[in-house]
């Protein structure tokens, strides 16, 4: 007969699996690294770095069309062609192969009238020193080089106006501050420095993080691409790169790599299986704990966080090797009990052991949720979400086994000796082991100790994973691909993102005004190697109107260039023109440089677009992009108000060392928790201790390992660490639980249980080891061999401390033997 | 504009080897006004131009251009080498008092500041002028000289040992421009100077020393003049 409450919490999971199928039914993955890193003090700089990230500049691809010398007609008309197919599809907001033919005379437009207003980004410290007269001699001294120069005439009509060649400076400068951001040009076409690429630039409609819809952009430019290089004939290749491809890709590979590594399990799990039963028909038993495990973790997590990380996935995939436990302890005990039905006084016992190992199944799971439990203290919104997931998927996975594992008993037959020789030899070595174990204790402690100081040693050699970035999925050509499409930017090496904002453009452009000098200070001084700033492009209006004043409170002016002119040989007479535009600008009639005005250019607009955002309700910000000669300096202690600097290596080189700091104490705390729970339970210090000591001391083991591999830890493999203490835990217990039941049948189904789960564990992680994910990588690695060591330190060092119980017997069934 | 103006430099070099003979140049050479008695010689000597332009497949020299302008007090004084090589590439290394190159090759202009190593390029594809000032020299260069009877008045005189070919622009930009060029061969049809006169007032006369014709250029020579 079944009881009430059984019913009940069958009824509950049921309907428990069916909300989750619902909301796993609406599951989306994200693949973006940055969950990965904390909320709190710089929520700020991830916020204005996303901006970033899902800005202009993240959703542009760089195609590159390598010539075999330097770049033709032949390859401008290729490339001109691979832009018309990205056009028509629809998928770009923008392609372009080059600046607008008529580049110049934008250029010429927006600037030339207006710089006068130009003059200076100091302008009561510079328009003096600029007008002297030693400095006006020196300025047509240039002029007399330009009028020689075989170029002159290009700009002989020019100079009539433009004499002092101020337009032609803020050209210059202009020209370095856009090729910082763009690619440099041959002609109007972006080209690399050696001219030998020519380079197209489309930005997608879609986030780059848009997996599905980057999906079909990345299809269509391969299509593209294999078209081109059809066309173009040998010696010319065209290759691609943008974030999107990365965020494709590693989506790709890690699902890629979930399911493989979730099949092979699943055989290798069977086929461990079928070794120890016999029978394919028990499979299902500890396939369903494990699936209703998943479902409800991931129905859990996708109704809480609204999508599940693929790495959380990955990690999650890996109850299946802690959901495995209960149902194997179960089964194992079912197939033991059935064998020893027909004996009333076995039976009793059995009844008595199969209360104990519910008991056991439970503290299992609670330490193990316990453990997770305080992962979900993480700031790390990835590592919460790990946790929530795994420990969902645990609880579920027992709660399942509990409620209809007693179902199973149906599936053993009457006088069916599954696995029964097979069985025999296994209680035969095991009890030689335990034998073996007790005699020796001693020396297995102290064995333990040295064990425990030598890895503790060891692991204080351990290397940190200072780059985030190496967790990703990414293909290594194609990280290659895009360093060196990259390289043919000049911009390519500026990692530092500085956000200047105020309440509205004018106030956000004066305190980029301020920002560019501060900046110049700080690359004279030698600490920032070089930036790319929105000043010269787009200096504030206030600025302008000081240099006009400026201009304007100078005495004489007029007369004083005459008279430089006539010193240098220049005659002030050819150049009526300059004079009429300097007495406008004199009184006021000069105009001023809007964003209005470069926004409605095309050619600006593009610029501009990745150092200026203007959001409805939202206020202005400005992006200065800046490499320093310290690649960890983030300027933090330099920057005005107003202006927030994001590193990526700093704020990772940071966010690492915190999340280190972190995992230590929550590892601590979760170890603690554990640990006072346990004590609880057993009430006895040495049984506590003989729960605890195999997974300490396999953690520590572990981390000794890995030192010795000279593996990066990054915070999969601490998290896996806290994987081995709760799973180390559960087989501790077991064993423990079952040395204080004196019981031979708790302690055959323990010893059995836990090798068995080792087994699987062992496996299943071992598979994730072979994985191309680094992170997948990272889990295996650390837990594959943490897991064994876990299960022969509780086969082992558990007796060896715990005694007296079931070894006494043992000792007196081998001296009676 | 400034464009064509810009390549006038090599135009006019370019003119001052290829200038076609009335008798060559068919109904183009009737437009071809001898200032001087000696017609029968000066068509001779245009003749031995035209031939020895068939011949040439590379040239080099030295120059000195003295450019008179209307801004300055006093003339500028340039020097360089030039370069060419059949079928259509030009070279000019200005070397005082500032160091460009201008290079034409494969229908691109390029000028490089040869202290900063730094160039522009001009796709002549874009340039409707500049393009056309350039065929004009590759075309002239490649020995098609009846070109030039469509864009220039050409008036010959023979003045002893020297020969003068004088052309004044017939239409559109160039005529809006320059008033004259006068080009100045020696005896051996060497070419000496070329001076231009522009509408303005300001005047460019550029004399030529060290000419060599069809000595080859080594690969080196090829890829620093040419890009090739």
């Amino acid at each position: 007969m079944i009881s009430k409450p059984i019913t009940a919490a069958r009824a509950a999971l049921a309907v428990l699996a069916v909300l989750s199928l619902w909301f796993a039914a609406g599951l989306k993955q994200d693949s973006d690294i940055t969950s990965f890193i904390p909320e709190g003090e710089q929520k700020k700089a991830v916020a204005l770095k996303n901006l970033v990230v899902s800005g202009n500049s993240a959703k542009t691809m760089i195609f590159a069309l390598k010539c075999p010398k330097e770049c033709g007609s032949k390859a401008g008309a290729c490339l001109d062609k691979a832009g018309e197919e990205l056009r028509k599809s629809g998928l770009f907001e923008h392609v372009a192969t080059g600046v607008p033919a008529d580049m110049g005379k934008v250029f010429f437009k927006t600037y030339f009238d207006s710089r006068f207003g130009l003059l200076s980004s100091q302008p009561e410290k510079d328009i003096p020193v600029i007008f002297n007269h030693a400095h006006l001699l020196k300025r047509f001294e240039k002029l007399r080089k330009v009028l020689a120069l075989p170029s002159a005439m290009f700009m002989k009509d020019m100079v009539t106006r433009d004499p002092l060649l101020l337009f032609q400076s803020r050209m210059e400068m202009l020209e370095k501050e856009a090729g910082k951001k763009t690619a440099l040009l041959c002609g109007k076409r972006f080209c690399s420095k050696d001219r030998r690429h020519l380079l197209l630039m489309a930005r997608t409609k879609a986030r780059p993080m848009d997996v599905d819809s980057q999906s079909k952009v990345l299809a269509l430019a391969e299509k593209t691409v294999e078209k081109i290089r059809k066309e173009a004939g040998p010696g010319y290749d065209l290759e691609f790169t943008g974030i999107n491809k990365f965020a494709v890709e590693s989506s790709s590979r890690i699902k890629k790599d979930i399911t493989l590594a979730m099949a092979l399990s699943f055989i290798g799990v069977a086929a461990l299986f079928l070794l120890f039963f016999k029978r394919v028909r028990f499979i299902p038993v500890v396939i369903l704990p494990i699936l209703f495990g998943m479902l409800v973790a991931v129905g859990v997590t996708q109704a809480l966080f609204g999508g599940i990380h693929g790495l959380t996935l990955a990690f999650g995939s890996t109850l299946l090797g802690i959901g495995i436990d209960f149902p194997i302890h179960l089964l194992n005990h079912m197939m033991l009990d059935k064998k020893n039905l027909d004996d009333s006084r076995q039976a009793r016992r059995s009844g008595r052991a199969g209360k104990s190992l519910n008991m056991s199944l439970f503290m299992g799971m609670f330490t193990t949720v316990l453990g997770f439990g305080a992962m979900a203290l993480s700031s790390y919104p990835g590592v919460r979400q790990i946790a929530l997931f795994s420990a969902v998927g645990v609880f579920s996975a027992f709660a399942f086994s509990i409620a209809f594992g007693p179902l199973a008993r149906g599936l053993f037959r009457f006088g069916e000796n599954a696995g029964l020789r097979q069985r025999q030899v296994f209680t035969d070595i095991t009890r030689t082991i335990i034998t073996f174990a007790w005699k020796r204790r001693r020396i297995i402690q102290a064995i333990s100790v040295v064990l425990l100081v030598v890895s503790f040693v060891l692991s204080t050699g351990l290397k940190e994973e200072k780059d985030l970035r190496n967790l990703q999925a990414a293909d290594p050509a194609t990280l290659k691909q895009d360093k060196e499409i990259r390289s043919l930017l000049p911009a390519s090496y500026m990692q530092l993102l500085l956000f200047t904002t105020s309440r509205d453009l004018e106030m956000t452009l004066r305190k980029n005004d301020g920002l560019y000098l501060d900046l110049k200070k700080l690359k004279a001084s030698g600490r920032i190697k070089g930036f790319a700033s929105l000043h010269l492009l787009l200096p504030s209006l206030d600025l302008q109107e000081r240099n006009l004043k400026v201009l304007g409170s100078i005495k004489g002016l007029e007369e004083s260039i005459r008279e430089a002119m006539r010193e240098e040989g220049i005659r002030p007479a050819a150049f009526g023109p300059f004079f009429k535009d300097l007495d406008g600008a004199l009184s006021g009639k000069s105009p001023l440089v809007k964003a209005s005005d470069l926004r409605s250019e095309p050619g600006l607009a593009m610029l501009l677009s990745s150092m200026l955002y203007i959001r409805e309700n939202k206020k202005p910000v400005v992006v200065t992009t800046a490499s320093t000669s310290n690649p960890g300096d983030d300027l933090s202690d330099v920057l005005p108000e107003g202006t927030t600097s994001f590193s990526e290596i700093a704020f990772v080189n940071h966010a690492l060392s915190m999340f280190h700091k972190e995992a230590s104490i929550l590892i601590l705390a979760g170890l603690l928790i554990i640990a006072l729970a346990i004590f609880g339970y057993k009430r006895s210090i040495l049984s506590g201790l003989a729960s605890i000591a195999p997974a300490l001391i396999a953690g520590v083991v572990t981390l000794a390992l890995l030192a010795l591999l000279g593996e990066r830890i990054n915070f999969l493999h601490i998290s896996s660490l806290l994987l081995i203490l709760c799973m180390g835990v559960d087989y501790g217990i077991f064993i423990s639980d079952s040395l204080s039941a004196r019981d031979e049948i708790a302690f055959e189904v323990a010893l059995r249980s836990v090798i068995l789960s080792a087994l699987t564990t062992c496996f299943t992680f071992g598979v994730l080891a072979v994985c191309r994910n680094p992170a997948l990588k990272a889990i295996g690695h650390t837990v594959g061999p943490g897991i064994v060591i876990a299960a022969l330190l509780a086969i082992v060092l558990t007796p060896s401390l715990q005694g007296p119980g079931i070894f006494r017997q043992e000792e007196g069934i081998r001296s009676n033997r | 504009m400034t464009g064509r103006l810009s390549l006038s430099i090599f135009f006019i070099w370019a003119i001052t080897l290829v200038l076609p003979c009335p008798g060559n140049a068919g109904s183009a050479g009737s437009r071809v006004n001898e200032q001087h008695a000696n017609a029968g010689s000066a068509c001779s000597k245009r003749k031995d131009l035209v031939r020895k332009l068939s011949l040439l497949r590379t040239m080099r020299c030295s120059f000195k251009e003295v450019k008179t302008l209307e801004m300055l007090d006093e003339p500028l004084i340039t020097r360089g080498r030039m370069y060419y090589m059949k079928p259509g590439f030009v070279h000019q290394d200005m070397t005082s008092p500032a160091r460009q190159s201008v290079t034409i090759a494969g229908g691109k202009l390029k000028v490089t500041n040869l202290d900063l190593n730094k160039s522009e390029i001009m796709n002549l594809s874009k340039s409707k002028s500049a393009q056309a000032a350039v065929q004009s020299v590759v075309q002239v260069m490649s020995g098609r000289a009846a070109l030039l009877e469509d864009q220039y008045e050409c008036m010959l005189s023979n003045m002893g040992r020297i020969v003068r070919i004088i052309l004044i622009p017939r239409t559109g930009l160039l005529k809006k421009m320059i008033s004259r060029i006068v080009v100045t061969f020696d005896s051996s049809l060497v070419i000496k100077k070329v001076e231009i006169d522009e509408k303005k007032g300001d005047k460019s006369v550029m004399t030529f020393t060290d000419v060599v014709y069809n000595k080859p250029f080594s690969k080196e020579e090829m890829s620093k003049y040419f890009d090739l």
